[in-house]
């Protein structure tokens, strides 16, 4: 395995944004092998998933370490919660003291000030625009949760962001972990990118499993009733189409390479007892050209379940991850794929290739691919709520089409909580598709003695 | 159109076999190119759709070039059969009512049986037809659960057998378009190989607008449309139309079924008002049916096939190398009227058409997937149609009241808006 120079490009330039706070910016003296990088961490949102994404990123820095001699050394230097005990608690695990574990609305804001090069985003969805923005501006690289946003203006926010850490070469890296894994990847070469099954011409994706999350009523009171719980609640999570099927159509979209033209569907609320969410979806996603995907979801105990998804090709079907072999794979040669002789898992992996771009000075840019897949769930969701066939064109691109739509905003807004202007959402309050059915209008002429 | 010299075979079989009680057995004068004939036709369910298929009856005699007489009419309300009756001068005496009306209508010297009535009733119905020996049109769908699906498949072995003819009133098989593009594309295979496809029927609410409250079984039959026991559901009872092109299409019913549905704004009776689900047809082929209900939503009706080289709606390709249509069969301006120029030209031709099958399947599909929404589950066809001991409860699931349930007046009320919920709490 050759071994190269890791380019500090992007490593500086963020460590010159940031300033260097905490002092933690120490050049770790030149190995055998390679030139040692010290890469300050911060996380916000330090629930199980938040927490998880920070150990994988230390790991996959180990990894690369391990492999590629790259001598990262890794520091956490900050974090960051809407309750301040969870971020101090994960920060004593990593050694942050606690004046840098923030906590609060405008934790992140504290959290990007203390002079992270790296910022993980874990925090509720709905967090997720204003923060990936503030930490761009800032000069951030980004590993960034999926789902981005929870409505269209959020993920044209998103959009709008990475656009700008484009321009500032920011590494930005989503958790649609699926497809960074080599296996994906290699599919997505084969049959994208090579055409070897011919062309994509149905498809089917399913994230069907059984309930989550609260299995009581929540009767929230306060805003951290609803953040506590914020799997439950559309405004914070975007349902579970938004947060947890995304993945399925991250990977849809992903080889199919363009976002749904439509989205018309079905969806219920079948036995969740907590929050305001539906717990099913059945969506009839246009992709224009011909090509429909069915995409299905539910969260219901004792159903049939299956995650996964499947494309139709002329010539074939494949699951995408199915480890078709490309003539020529995309994976750099060098990037670590492997562990103890078996595939790194996706959550693992989506570290190794972020501190792999990182510093090989190799840009990486996820956020249209991450925004792309919300916002098609977004519309699928808004097309179940609503009955309707909603468009990408209305939601997303012409903002005079369908005004309601394209500004469509979930209350309460990230805003509304760094405010403190939240209004608890109504439990089991869940949309009804369509419209009510009105008693029957008067029928002209009488029905009487006619022959 | 050619008037065309109809075999009388199976006509004077039904003739003989019921006798001429009422002399209205007229042979016309031969014409320039064929024999007049007259069919002695009788009508179950004098509902709309009966009073349509009647006339659609009428209309289809004059295409053909023969003559139809209405002899007898049953409802389970009696008065409607009168009422139908004093319009094709039908004596009250062969106006049959009640739950056993058939029977009544079935002893007469009826040759060819329109059925219209409720769906639960029609497995039963057309049962007793075949064993009768007369020839039959029957509604879509012909049964509401497995057991009455299984039914009316032996019901059509039983018409083969005895060269009874049975057409069934999914209507799109009817028309020639589809007829043509059937042949060309999943006959001859026009465009390679089926590999997926779309069919739906989302339309806005139908029939009761407010709930029932039925204290009765007659208060049941009225409203029947809304009550999954007596019409099967709306999946059922209207979507079957598109089913059953998908399944003609693929040549065979699906291997199972995987779905999602719910109530959204039905306020009556106890069906779903939507129903969205994944029908496996086997071979990496997937169909994605969706149908609903309810008004302000997303409406479509109809059928997007995918195949290697193309797709189709069903009736777009009406090339086929070699027709499938007999050169001397009429065709009519409608498809309800097509089917009944279908019944009078295989009636004439003494070859039965066994649409038994068919329309059973499609009806089981329907089922198929509805089991699916209600539960949850992935069902499977096997374990529903032809294995009895894989899921009992699945391949004897009965929906109660059975239609023997309104014959002996044990009929129970179902719960007006309680409707099943997927899963498990």
């Amino acid at each position: 395995m050759k071994q190269q120079v890791p380019s500090r490009r992007d490593l500086m330039k963020g460590a010159v944004a940031a300033g260097a706070a905490f002092g933690a910016f120490t050049i770790l003296g030149a190995t055998a092998k390679g030139q040692g990088k010290s890469l300050k961490v911060g996380l916000i949102g330090c629930g199980g998933r938040g927490r998880g994404a920070l150990a994988q990123h230390l790991q996959a820095a180990k990894i690369l370490n391990d492999k590629l001699n790259l001598g990262l050394d890794m520091k956490v230097v900050a974090t960051a919660d809407w309750f301040k005990d969870r971020a101090v608690a994960t920060g004593k695990k990593h050694g942050v003291p606690d004046d840098a574990c923030f906590g609060g609305a405008d934790a992140y804001k504290k959290l990007i000030a203390a002079g992270p090069d790296i910022v993980l985003m874990a925090q509720a969805p709905c967090f997720r625009p204003p923060h990936f923005e503030a930490a761009v501006a800032a000069g951030k690289h980004c590993f960034i949760e999926k789902p981005i946003a929870v409505d269209p203006p959020g993920c044209r926010r998103v959009l709008a962001a990475g656009k700008a850490a484009e321009a500032k070469n920011l590494v930005v890296v989503a958790g649609t972990n699926m497809r960074h894994e080599k296996a994906a990847i290699d599919t997505h070469q084969a049959v994208t990118v090579e055409a070897a099954l011919g062309k994509i011409v149905a498809g089917r994706a399913f994230f069907c499993i059984g309930h989550m999350f609260a299995k009581q009523p929540i009767k929230p009171q306060t805003a951290d009733d609803l953040v506590r719980t914020w799997q439950s609640w559309i405004e914070l999570s975007g349902d579970h189409l938004v947060e947890q099927h995304v993945h399925n159509i991250d990977m849809v979209t992903w080889f199919l390479g363009r976002p749904a033209v439509s989205a018309g569907g079905f969806g219920g609320r079948a036995r969740r007892p907590a929050g305001n969410m539906f717990d099913f979806f059945s969506l009839d996603l246009d992709y224009g050209d011909g090509v429909f995907v069915h995409s299905m979801c539910r969260q219901v105990n004792g159903c049939w379940n299956s995650v996964g998804q499947e494309l139709t090709c002329e010539k074939g079907t494949t699951k995408c991850t199915d480890g078709l072999k490309p003539q020529k794979s995309p994976v750099p040669d060098d990037l670590p794929c492997d562990l103890d002789g078996k595939p790194i898992p996706g959550h693992l992996q989506e570290h190794v290739n972020l501190l792999y771009h990182l510093a090989k000075g190799k840009p990486l840019n996820q956020t249209q691919d991450v925004a792309w897949a919300t916002a098609i769930t977004v519309m699928g969701r808004i097309a179940a709520y609503t009955g309707k066939r909603v468009t990408w064109a209305e939601m997303m691109v012409d903002p005079k089409k369908s005004p309601e739509i394209y500004d469509l905003t979930l209350k309460p807004t990230a805003d509304d909580f760094e405010k403190g202007a939240v209004e608890v959402p109504d439990e089991g309050d869940i949309p009804a598709p369509g419209g009510a059915t009105a008693p029957r209008p008067p029928r002209k002429g009488a029905r009487k003695g006619r022959k | 159109m050619k008037a065309k010299d109809l075999s009388r075979h199976d006509f004077m079989k039904g003739a003989t076999a019921a006798g001429a009680a009422f002399g209205a057995f007229t042979i016309l004068g031969a014409t320039a190119k064929g024999q007049g004939k007259t069919y002695k036709v009788g009508l179950i369910g004098c509902g709309g759709r009966g009073r349509g298929a009647l006339a659609g009856s009428f209309e289809a005699a004059k295409i053909v070039g023969v003559e139809v007489k209405c002899v007898a009419l049953a409802d389970y309300f009696k008065d409607r059969a009168e009422q139908s009756g004093k319009k094709y001068g039908v004596p009250p005496e062969r106006c049959f009512g009640g739950p056993k009306c058939y029977e009544g209508l079935l002893a007469t010297d009826v040759e060819i049986v329109l059925m219209a009535q409720a769906p639960l009733f029609r497995s039963v119905h057309l049962e007793a037809a075949v064993k009768a020996g007369k020839h039959c049109f029957v509604e879509k769908p012909v049964a509401v659960d497995p057991p009455g699906c299984r039914r009316v498949i032996a019901a059509g072995e039983e018409a083969k057998k005895k060269g009874v003819v049975i057409v069934a009133g999914t209507e799109m098989r009817h028309e020639h378009p589809f007829r043509l593009t059937h042949q060309a594309i999943a006959v001859e295979g026009a465009l390679g190989r089926l590999v997926a496809g779309r069919v739906a029927f989302c339309i806005a609410h139908m029939f009761h607008r407010a709930p029932i409250n039925p204290k009765t079984a007659d208060d049941l039959v009225r409203s029947w449309q809304d009550w999954t026991a007596l019409s099967g559901d709306h999946i059922v009872e209207q979507h079957v139309h598109n089913i059953d092109i998908a399944n003609w299409f693929a040549g065979h019913p699906p291997l199972s079924a995987a779905g999602f549905g719910g109530r959204a704004r039905r306020n009556a009776g106890d069906m779903f008002d939507f129903h969205s689900i994944d029908y496996d047809y086997g071979d990496g082929v997937h169909i994605h049916s969706m149908c609903r209900q309810v008004n302000g939503c997303w409406n479509w009706v109809g059928h997007d096939l995918v195949y290697e080289k193309g797709r189709t709606n069903g009736r777009d390709r009406e090339t086929p190398a070699k027709s499938p249509i007999p050169a001397d069969l009429p065709k009519a301006p409608s498809s309800s009227q097509q089917e009944q120029v279908d019944v009078l030209y295989c009636v004439g031709k003494g070859e039965p058409l066994d649409e038994a099958r068919a329309v059973a399947e499609s009806s089981a599909t329907a089922v198929l997937g509805r089991i699916a929404t209600y539960t949850g589950k992935l069902i499977r066809w096997n374990e529903m149609m032809t294995d009895p001991k894989k899921n009992p409860d699945l391949y004897n699931l009965t929906l109660k009241p059975t239609a023997e349930d309104f014959e002996k007046g044990t009929v129970e009320i179902p719960k007006e808006g309680v409707v099943p919920i997927p899963g498990v709490a």
